[in-house]
């Protein structure tokens, strides 16, 4: 469901498979374990292999994404699959975080 | 009537089994991809909220799904027997969540609204709440 890397500072993540509420607590910890390490000046969050998605996982991007703005540091999302995209899209989210291809 | 009925305790792992279930009646008909994932979106919601709001995580308590589908118009009904909503229209609202501490979104209803035809919620605080969805699985072709 998790893969990561650090990379010169950089923390990405990504995701994959049905992101739904069944799965969202442990990935959480697993996200925050990884971000309390604080060897990350930023945060990548790739949703390429997201096969499913729903707003539990809307809260799961901007509790993070609170968490590390706390911190000072950005979190970026990477080329959200279509069905992340368009959940993505509804919840006002891209408003807030920055999306890249 | 072409009609299911599915009766499921209230278990996280059964968010899954029954969006991809009626995801699997509704292809009968030959939907798009995008209609099927807007679907599995919409009833993914609606039986998260079941579990988290109405039942507050006791797995003993049931959820009922029935759908039907009628001229290419599929109707989805989820139905709790938790602890209703006070007020139906605040909870629609847009982010509104009671459990913001739990990083709920507060975005179930907005998102089936936008992602089905239809969305009529129902609820009696202490007795329940039912949300009734439609969705057209297929626009007529032009001969």
């Amino acid at each position: 469901m998790l893969e990561y890397k650090f990379l010169d500072g950089v923390l990405c993540i990504r995701l994959q498979g049905e992101l739904d509420h069944s799965v969202a607590p442990a990935l959480k910890q697993e996200i925050d374990a990884l971000i309390a390490s604080d060897r990350a000046k930023r945060v990548i969050l790739d949703l390429s292999g997201l096969s499913f998605m729903d707003s539990t996982g809307v809260g799961l991007v901007l509790g993070r994404y609170k968490k590390l703005s706390q911190k000072g540091i950005p979190l970026t999302i990477r080329s959200p699959s279509s069905v992340a995209s368009k959940v993505l899209q509804v919840s006002g989210i891209t408003k807030l975080i920055q999306i890249i291809q | 009537m072409d009609q299911i009925y599915l009766k499921v305790n209230a278990l996280a792992v059964n968010e899954s089994f029954v969006r991809g279930t009626i995801a699997s009646y509704a292809a009968r008909v030959n939907p798009t991809i995008d209609v099927i994932s807007d679907i599995k979106t919409a009833v993914s919601e609606a039986v998260t909220n079941a579990i988290v709001h109405a039942y507050e995580m006791d797995e003993s308590k049931e959820i009922e799904i029935i759908a039907s589908i009628d001229r290419d118009v599929l109707r989805v009904e989820v139905k709790d027997h938790g602890i209703g909503i006070e007020n139906v229209a605040e909870a629609m609202t847009d982010f509104y969540t009671t459990k913001s501490f739990e990083e709920r979104s507060g975005l179930g209803f907005t998102i089936m609204a936008s992602f089905m035809d239809s969305l009529v919620v129902a609820s009696e605080p202490g007795q329940g709440t039912s949300v009734t969805m439609t969705k057209k699985l297929k626009n007529r072709q032009v001969l």
